[in-house]
């Protein structure tokens, strides 16, 4: 029989060693929300650990973190520690009691030299002046009593974080840290004993830690490569630092969470899909092998961080035999909250970054791609709250409006899915054969493998939930769907060449004509052929987003001859806040491709086109087989338009998944206990 | 009256103006959570209080769908109005007179805070936001103005004076107005008059909100300075449908697109001034209701100048009222003109602030921003001033070595706070790295720092020390209580650098040696550059240094590559809104620009480089290399003075070294820090 037991189950032991008992081996870390203030942490961030924590079972949560001494302001809402106490004496004593199973605990933060001068207004503390290429400042080399006063200030700190009731506190020493810099060979060049000795600092604040932490948990938060190719440490060193603190300090670190990264590798913390899964294990197992060999059973539990979106995941994990204790699963857990639940409404993290990274002076509060619900509450448009009728208040019955939902895509299906949660009697029309609209046409080979996860479970949530579903069943007009007593139109986008050269219809006329080529198409396996012909891209790139980013990788992997045009300095410019920037950056120029950058067509041949430089305004032709553009999908609104029906999803603008998923979320104001779907056993 | 135009009254329809002098709309991020700040009444009434005629407020937003940067103020929200009132109270007690503008900022914008899609008339995608906007159908064309007449009647509510409809740079009627965003085939699209149905629509809703007895204006764009967009001649047209309407009072102007060219908008020194003068002047020949003229004024003179030509009717001055808060009284009503800090147009600490979604500040004016800490007595220098006991006159004799931005503002702040100051500079002149700076293309208005802090040393009647350098024995003979060190930074040797070349020494060019020079001597160095020669410029930082030396090489003639290690060239001249500028004049002049690559070694004239994405390896042949990396504090005298056991305590560059405005912050900061260390001495 097959085995259809979740490898979560392997994370839902118990832990007790000698340092530390825990419910299990989960672990949720210190996330930047921006939903807190300088001075507080926020009743919506209490709000989001609740929803976070709506299993129950989460074992460690970490707080966002904190800053321990005024001079650390690396972003505007980062809490000031001394600051917010209030806040946290109001409401942290209320959600510890609701949920028992997990112990909590508050990062405590100085960043140093990648922290923010525009903020803090003064100079950012480091160990040697150097030239941070986060923050593109050079830092101020601290003092011995700058050093002191800083231990003192980590010291009161997690004293301060136990008497206001948290079980402990992490030591953020990891890829953004004041900590690293000093244990880093690249960054502290002293010639006093905190350089000849880098781990000393490490030392001694965590000795003045531990007699203001009796009894608390504390977790040390450490970066066990900082992945630079020249000068900084490894895992080997890293894992000597440790072992030197053992040594001197035996049994004060509870935990070791391991990151990798530092300033040259500042997308490797939470690196995207690009760096597959487990993507911190080689590091990890070296470290680990390191730590047990020296310290053999007495040593502090490992945390294995980065690259755990799902099962499948875990199960890789554990799979090989490996020295890791605790779990992070910070991700998985935004994206589904069920996540370590035995029985849970599948929701699969995307690895996408698009909506839980948000640590850029923007200050965007966080949200999830594939779970609309973490966010704050937006207001629902004003047409969506007048429109879309309430259901009858009577729990658990589909004797709600009658809605029809037009358009089986994201934006669709999430729709339907509220509208059925909320009672509301639905029909969901779907022109194609299948579900999953746009999404399904490229996820198979978009780059981003965890797409076809996606698609999946959005259309399995929909088979479980009690919604009509019609497929190759085309809506033309108002009067095909009249019955109903309301219309949600989700009809997505469409490609539509610019004027010129011909669109190519790429099943039909293979080899032969040229011209324009939808975007969509270089994922279907058609393209194939045009390039084994040896044919010539273009790619004009105005948008710079996750899709454009999608295309080029696609193109390097079927090995294209392409020129990509962008009127941007750099590709993918959307991408700097989810960490897709500099790997789709160095991916593109290492492939080889002709980069046109800061240069914009001007006017499209048949098979060429004219390009300007935007500075030199110089213009140059060059020949293409087939030109791509990125910003050529329009709202399919065209029947729609004006009429009754509310438009969602890239019908309205053609945007991300993110909006279309938390348009369709948002279609509907809950009201009363929702009308739970029924819930996925475990059989995957 | 030395300037009797600019300070003569006008009537902005039922509105009268004390001056021709306007604090235009501008953003200033100190909204909180979408609510008027105290933060904004404070720096509205500082300038009020300055003898400004009409401030105009940054945007009130009118529709949930706008909100393109964070600290937006949500002006379609009742709570509004409370803010609304302590703003033009507070302005209101000077005479001064305050218009809200009010704006929905369409297509660009994003939806990453709203959650909702943004909206314009036609779908198309702006240059910088990047998302396609949702075409408005005539539902929300009405609910557009019904969000327009709602924040005129909250406007109305809280106090204002007047209404401006923000129509320019940033807005979805502009991209109404213009054929390069509207493509609507509907009565709000096609003929100039359809273009403008949607603006007069919001006039006619505005009007009728606010009454006859505020003031109305509009703000136009001259020219969007992009293919197919609005040009002078369609604004003019514009601006005469508008007047036809008879309930506008008055037009405001400026230039460029926000999304797309804001260097063009808040011009920085590299733009001449009164380079947006023609658009006034245009509107102002066709329509008989006042015009507003804008863009880089920074002094009286000027201004009048302006209005005596007829050019424009009222002179907005932004910049030069956030850099000096006086700068009304000082032109009109102290008639003191050459006190006033103007305004140095480097962007820095306002414009480049906006960029990045931090409050606005100035680099010269510590101050700016701040009024409302002033006010409550927190700010750092009012809480030393009322710690200490001033009659005691016990206040220590303080040392100031160096001359650059840090050292003189200390002098200043120090001295005005009664201590006893000896400050001194090697050199022969004040200014330190800003003397040097200043003398890049372009750059020369940087040097209205240094002038503007000399005159305040005047009115402190301090000198200094010139010529003099602090040494072990000087600060013997001195024994000041403290020392502060304004030394600046030093050059580092990066590793593949055995030696500087002098600066100093004239070298044939026949030389066989690759002259290299750190970028802080590279105008010194690049003197004897000839026509022809060969000049690498290595830029590891992406600030003004690097790219001044660029230019410099380029304006005598030489062959320029600039080489840096970053995915994207002088990134730090972009919040500045330097950057286009600086690439459009080293593209003209033929220069290279290679990205992503490090110098890995030199051997005779041959830098070596890599890039270190690709790991490719080649060679480029100079006559001179000029770099910019990392350099370090001068800070032995801190040393010096430990050995002698005297205080001592490092600002600016010396302590780290960073950019002017650290320098102005930590010496006008300096007195709590000296109190601080004498405290501690004791
Ligand atoms: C070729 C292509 C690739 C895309 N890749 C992504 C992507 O990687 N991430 C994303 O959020 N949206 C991507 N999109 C956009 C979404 O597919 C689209 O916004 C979403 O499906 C809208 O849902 P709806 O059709 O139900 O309205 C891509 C679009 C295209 C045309
Ligand atoms: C920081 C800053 C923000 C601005 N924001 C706006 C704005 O929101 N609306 C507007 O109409 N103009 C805005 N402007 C443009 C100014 O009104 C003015 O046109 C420009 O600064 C040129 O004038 P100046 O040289 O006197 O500064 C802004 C200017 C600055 C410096
Ligand atoms: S935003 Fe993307 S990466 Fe982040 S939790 Fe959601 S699905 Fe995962
Ligand atoms: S920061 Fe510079 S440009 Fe801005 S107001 Fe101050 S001096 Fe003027």
């Amino acid at each position: 029989m097959e085995d259809k037991s979740r490898a979560v189950e392997k994370v839902m032991v118990e832990i007790s060693s000698q340092r530390l008992s825990l419910a299990n081996r989960s672990y949720f870390g210190p996330i930047v929300t921006n939903m807190n203030r300088r001075d507080n942490y926020s009743k919506a961030y209490f709000d989001f650990c609740r929803k976070v924590l709506a299993s129950k079972r989460v074992a460690i949560f970490v707080f966002e973190g904190a800053a321990i001494s005024l001079d650390e302001f690396s972003y505007e809402y980062q809490p000031l520690l001394t600051d917010a106490i209030p806040s946290i004496k109001r409401e942290l004593p209320r959600l510890k009691g609701e949920f028992r199973a997990t112990k909590f605990l508050l990062s405590l933060v100085h960043r140093g030299p990648q922290g923010s001068s525009a903020l803090s207004q003064s100079a950012l503390p480091g160990p040697s002046p150097y030239l941070d290429v986060t923050s593109g400042e050079i830092c101020a080399e601290m003092s011995i009593s700058e050093i002191e006063d800083l231990i003192k200030h980590y010291a009161t700190a997690a004293q301060f974080a136990l008497e206001v009731g948290f079980d402990g506190i992490e030591i953020a020493a990891g890829q953004h840290s004041l900590i690293r810099s000093f244990l880093s060979p690249l960054t502290n060049q002293r010639s006093d004993r905190y350089g000849d000795d880098r781990g000393l600092l490490l030392r001694s604040l965590i000795r003045e830690i531990s007699k203001s932490t009796a009894g608390g948990i504390v977790g040390l938060r450490q970066s066990i490569d900082e992945l630079a190719p020249w000068g900084g440490f490894g895992p080997e060193q890293a894992a000597m630092d440790l072992i030197a603190l053992e040594q001197e300090l035996p049994g004060t670190v509870s935990y070791v969470l391991c990151e990798r990264g530092s300033i040259y590798s500042t997308a490797d913390t939470e690196a995207d899909y690009s760096a597959g899964s487990l993507y911190n294990s080689g590091a990890m197992d070296t470290f680990a092998t390191r730590v047990a060999e020296s310290l053999g059973d007495d040593r502090p539990l490992l945390v294995d961080s980065g690259g755990i979106y799902t099962d499948a995941d875990l199960a890789k994990l554990f799979a090989t035999d490996r020295d890791v204790d605790l779990i992070d699963l910070t991700r998985p857990i935004i994206a589904d909250p069920h996540f370590l639940d035995a029985i849970y409404r599948p929701r699969r993290c995307i690895a996408c970054n698009q909506g839980c990274m948000v640590g850029d002076q923007r200050n965007f509060p966080i949200s999830c791609a594939v779970n609309a619900s973490i966010s704050p509450d937006i207001e629902a448009p004003k047409r969506f709250k007048e429109r879309i009728p309430t259901a009858s208040s009577r729990p658990f019955a589909a004797d709600g409006p009658k809605i029809a939902v037009v358009g089986g895509g994201v934006a669709g299906m999430v729709a339907a899915l509220s509208l059925a949660r909320n009672r509301h009697r639905v029909t969901l029309f779907e022109e194609g054969p299948h579900l999953g609209g746009q999404l399904r046409r490229y996820c198979s080979t978009h780059p981003n493998y965890r797409l076809t996860d996606l698609l999946e479970d959005l259309v399995t949530e929909v088979a479980l939930a009690e919604i009509e579903v019609e497929l190759s069943a085309r809506v033309d007009s108002y009067s095909e769907v009249d019955s109903f007593d309301d219309v949600v139109i989700a009809t997505g986008s469409n490609y539509r060449p610019r004027s010129g050269p011909p669109i190519v219809d790429i099943g039909a006329s293979r080899g032969t004509a040229k011209g324009q080529l939808d975007s969509m198409h270089v994922f279907g396996s058609s393209i194939k052929q045009l390039i084994d012909e040896g044919s010539n891209f273009i790619f004009y790139d105005i948008v710079g987003d996750e899709a454009s980013r999608a295309v080029v990788k696609r193109l390097i992997a079927l090995g294209a001859q392409f020129t990509y045009i962008c009127p941007d300095p750099v590709a993918f410019s959307q991408l700097s806040l989810s960490n897709g920037l500099v790997e789709g950056n160095t991916t593109l120029i290492r492939s080889g491709a002709e980069l046109l950058f800061e240069a914009r067509v001007t006017a499209v041949e048949e098979r060429s086109c004219v390009v300007e430089e935007i500075y030199s305004q110089h213009q140059r032709v060059i020949d293409f087989d087939y030109f791509i553009e990125s910003n050529r999908y329009f709202a399919n609104d065209q029947i729609f338009r004006g009429g009754r029906g509310l438009l969602i999803g890239d019908c309205l603008a053609p945007r991300s998944i993110r909006s279309a998923l938390a348009e369709g979320s948002r279609i509907v104001e809950a009201n009363g206990p929702s009308k739970e779907i029924k819930l996925v056993g475990a059989q995957r | 009256m030395k300037y009797p135009l600019l300070g003569s009254s006008i009537k902005l329809g039922e509105v009268e103006v004390k001056n021709r002098i306007v604090f235009a709309a501008h953003l200033t991020n100190y909204a909180e959570e979408q609510m008027p700040s105290d933060r904004h009444v404070a720096y509205y009434r500082a300038r009020a209080r300055g003898g400004a005629g009409l401030i105009i407020t940054e945007e009130h937003s009118t529709h949930p769908t706008d909100w393109p940067y964070e600290k937006l103020i949500a002006g379609f929200r009742n709570e509004v109005i409370e803010g609304y009132r302590k703003i033009t109270d507070a302005v209101h007690e000077f005479n001064c007179k305050i218009f809200a503008q009010i704006n929905h900022n369409g297509g660009q914008g994003s939806g990453r805070y709203s959650g909702r899609e943004v909206w314009g008339p036609s779908p198309t995608i702006d240059p910088l936001f990047k998302e396609v906007a949702h075409e408005v159908d005539e539902a929300e064309i009405d609910e557009i103005i019904e969000g327009y007449i709602k924040v005129a009647t909250n406007v109305a509510a809280g106090g204002f004076d007047g209404v401006e409809l923000q129509c320019s740079h940033s807005s979805i009627v502009r991209a109404f107005l213009s054929s390069a965003t509207n493509h609507r085939s509907d009565s709000y699209g096609g003929s100039l008059e359809a273009r403008c149905h949607l603006l007069i629509r919001i006039i006619e809703g505005v009007r009728g909100a606010i009454g006859p007895e505020l003031a109305l204006g509009v703000r136009l764009c001259g020219d969007e300075l992009i293919e197919g967009g609005i040009t002078i001649d369609e604004t003019v047209e514009v601006a005469s449908i508008v007047e036809d309407t008879k309930m506008v009072d008055y037009i405001n102007t400026s230039i460029g697109v926000a999304t797309y060219s804001l260097y063009a908008i808040e011009a920085s020194m590299a733009v001449p001034p009164s380079y947006s003068l023609f658009i006034p002047n245009a509107i102002r020949q066709r329509v008989s209701i006042p015009v507003v003229g804008v863009g880089r004024f920074k002094d009286p003179l000027q201004c009048e100048k302006a209005l005596a030509n007829g050019d424009c009717d009222l002179i907005g001055v932004v910049r030069g009222q956030i850099a000096d808060p006086d700068f009304a009284r000082k032109a009109l009503y102290l008639e003191n003109s050459d006190s006033i800090r103007t305004c140095l147009s480097c962007n820095q600490e306002c414009v480049g602030r906006m960029g990045v979604n931090r409050w606005l500040g100035c680099i010269e004016n510590r101050s700016a921003g701040r009024e409302f800490l002033i006010e409550r007595g927190s700010s750092n220098q009012i809480r030393s001033l009322k710690k200490f006991d001033r009659r005691t006159n016990t206040k220590g004799k303080v040392a100031i070595a160096g001359g650059g931005p840090a050292g003189l503002a200390a002098t200043i702040a120090l001295a005005s706070q009664g201590y006893l100051v000896a400050p001194f500079e090697a050199s022969d002149e004040l200014g330190g790295a800003v003397t040097t700076a200043a003398k890049g293309p372009s750059r020369a208005e940087f040097y209205d720092l240094i002038r503007n802090l000399t005159r305040e040393l005047s009115e402190v009647n301090i000198s200094y020390n010139l010529g003099t350098t602090v040494d072990r024995a000087l600060l013997e003979e001195l024994s000041p209580d403290i020392l502060v060190v304004a030394t600046g930074s030093q050059k580092k040797k990066p590793y593949f650098v055995t030696n500087y070349s002098d600066p100093f020494a004239q070298i044939a060019p026949s030389t066989d040696e690759l002259r290299i020079f750190d970028s802080y001597e590279g105008f010194m160095g690049l003197k004897f550059v000839n026509e022809g020669d060969r000049v690498v410029v290595f830029d590891e930082v992406g600030f003004h240094d690097a790219t001044s030396n660029a230019l410099f090489a380029l304006e005598r003639g030489a062959k320029v590559t600039y080489v840096t290690p970053a995915l994207s060239p002088a990134s730090g001249i972009s919040l500045t809104l330097d950057l286009e500028w600086w690439r459009i004049k080293m593209a003209k002049g033929g220069a290279e620009i290679v990205k992503n690559t490090i110098i890995t070694g030199i051997e005779g004239k041959t830098i070596s480089t890599v890039n270190h994405i690709t790991g490719a390896q080649s060679q480029i042949t100079a006559d001179y290399l000029i770099l910019s990396t990392a350099r370090l504090p001068e800070c032995h005298l801190s040393d010096v003075a430990e050995a002698l056991s005297i205080a001592s305590l490092r600002i600016g560059d010396s302590l780290s070294p960073r950019r002017a405005h650290a320098a102005i912050i930590e010496g006008s900061d300096v007195v709590r820090e000296v109190e601080k260390r004498l405290w501690k001495e004791r």
